[in-house]
Parts: structure tokens; C-alpha cells; sequence
């Protein structure tokens, strides 16, 4: 599982390759922890190259969305595959967590929400 | 084809790997499926669960229609999935916790599921 971030239109975004399961999601939860603490205005999951969600993986999301509605950190997901999404949904964490199809749209979201 | 596979707990990636080489042919979705229970049941096993000389295994049957059959077998605390309470998904993000995700998903996922505690063993019987 490799992580990356970058800052694109005023967001950071934060890309996960791989599996997010009980061996690697702890490690993402970490890097996305620290990364969350310099308290981006927005931060943007890219989930597109994520092949497996298991629950571990899900923890590591929830607690990324309190993270950023406690810090006031616009916080979203983009690019899950159908099964990634299946998962995400059935949990119930597209109620509170806001999920785009593609960067493109996500970016756009965040460059076109009133924020204040 | 079924396997009985003994899983070592404290190497939980190796076992997964090993159950995951055994499914290749499978649909992907349903792999995608039959890999969170096994994750599921097996972290929960390794991280949770309460046992002394821990023994587990799993046995891993396929028929010829890709019906899965998943049997765990192991020496822990009699601990019975179908007892645990589902999270409740509509609630707000403060409320929501980080666990109890798994076991939902596993049940919603499986078609069939049964339990006994037998001889001191839990047996979890999954079929998909």
C-alpha cells in the first residue's frame, strides 16, 4: 500500500494505492493523522487505486471525517470502485462523508462550496 | 475443492495471502466478499479475542457454482457473531464508533450463517 498527497486548487489531496485492510490501513490512518494536524482547508481522499476496503480500512475514513469536522477541514473521497463504494455505502458513511465520482468533481465541489 | 487452513495469528497477512492464492478463480465480486469475512473473523481472532494456546483454522470449500463454504474453527472465548449488536448506520457522525462495522458487513454479505460452541471450539460456518 503506497501513500502520496499534493495540493491541487486549493485542496490536499491524499492518495492511497492498494489495499486499505487489517495491514495497511493503520499506516494510512497515520500519515493521513499528521497530515490532517496541519489542518488543510480541504483534503481529498483518492481512493481510485484503492483495490480492497475491509473494516480496518473503514475506521481509518471515520476517524479522518472527525478529525476534519472537528478541525473544520473540508473532507471528501473520490474515485471507489464499485465494490470500495458498496462497502462505504452499506456503512452507512455516505451520510456524513461526501463522496465524487472523480477528482474533477471533487475539486470542483470544493472550489464552488461557501465554506464560511 | 476444500482446504482446511491453519492460520497463525500472529502472521495474519501470510493467511490471507494463502486463502486469497486458493480463490483466484473466483468471480471478483464475490472474492471481494468471501476476503473482508475472512479478514473480518481473523483480525477479530487476532486482535480481540481472548485464548491461550490459540488454535484456529479455517476450512475453504468451493463448489462447482462458486458457492463458497467457510468454516472457522478455533480454541477462543465462546464468542457467537450472530449475538453481536449491528451499529446503528444512521447515526450522526459524533455518535458513530470505530467498531462493530465488520461483523454488519460479514452478515449482510453471507447468505447463510451458523454458529455452535462445541468441545470448547467456536465454529462459524459461512456459506456465500
Amino acid at each position: 500500500m503506497e501513500t502520496s498527497y499534493y495540493k491541487e486548487d486549493g485542496s490536499l489531496i491524499v492518495k492511497a494505492s492498494g489495499k486499505l485492510d487489517t495491514i495497511h490501513a493503520p499506516k494510512f490512518g497515520e500519515v493521513l493523522q499528521k497530515l490532517l494536524e496541519e489542518k488543510p482547508t480541504s483534503c481529498l481522499l483518492d481512493l481510485s487505486e484503492v483495490t480492497f476496503l475491509s473494516s480496518s480500512g473503514l475506521q481509518v475514513l471515520l476517524a479522518g471525517a472527525k478529525i476534519s469536522k472537528k478541525e473544520s477541514i473540508s473532507f471528501g473521497v473520490f474515485g471507489m470502485s464499485e465494490m470500495v463504494n458498496d462497502v462505504f455505502c452499506m456503512s452507512g458513511f455516505d451520510r456524513f462523508i461526501k463522496s465524487f465520482a472523480s477528482k474533477e468533481e471533487a475539486l470542483y465541489e470544493s472550489t464552488h462550496t461557501d465554506r464560511t | 475443492m476444500s482446504l482446511l487452513i491453519q492460520i497463525e495469528l500472529d502472521k495474519l497477512e501470510k493467511s490471507l495471502t494463502t486463502i486469497e492464492k486458493k480463490l483466484l478463480n473466483l468471480d471478483a465480486k464475490l472474492l471481494y466478499k468471501v476476503m473482508f469475512i475472512v479478514e473480518e473473523i481473523l483480525t477479530n481472532l487476532a486482535h480481540h479475542a481472548e485464548f491461550t494456546n490459540k488454535q484456529a483454522d479455517v476450512t475453504l470449500s468451493v463448489e462447482e457454482n462458486q458457492t463458497i463454504h467457510l468454516t472457522f474453527k478455533d480454541n477462543a472465548k465462546k464468542f457467537n457473531i450472530l449475538e453481536y449488536p449491528d451499529p446503528n448506520i444512521e447515526e450522526s457522525i459524533d455518535e458513530r464508533e470505530l467498531g462493530g462495522l465488520g461483523i454488519f458487513l460479514t452478515k449482510k454479505y453471507a447468505k447463510k450463517i451458523e454458529y455452535l460452541y462445541l468441545n470448547g471450539y467456536n465454529i462459524l460456518k459461512i456459506s456465500l
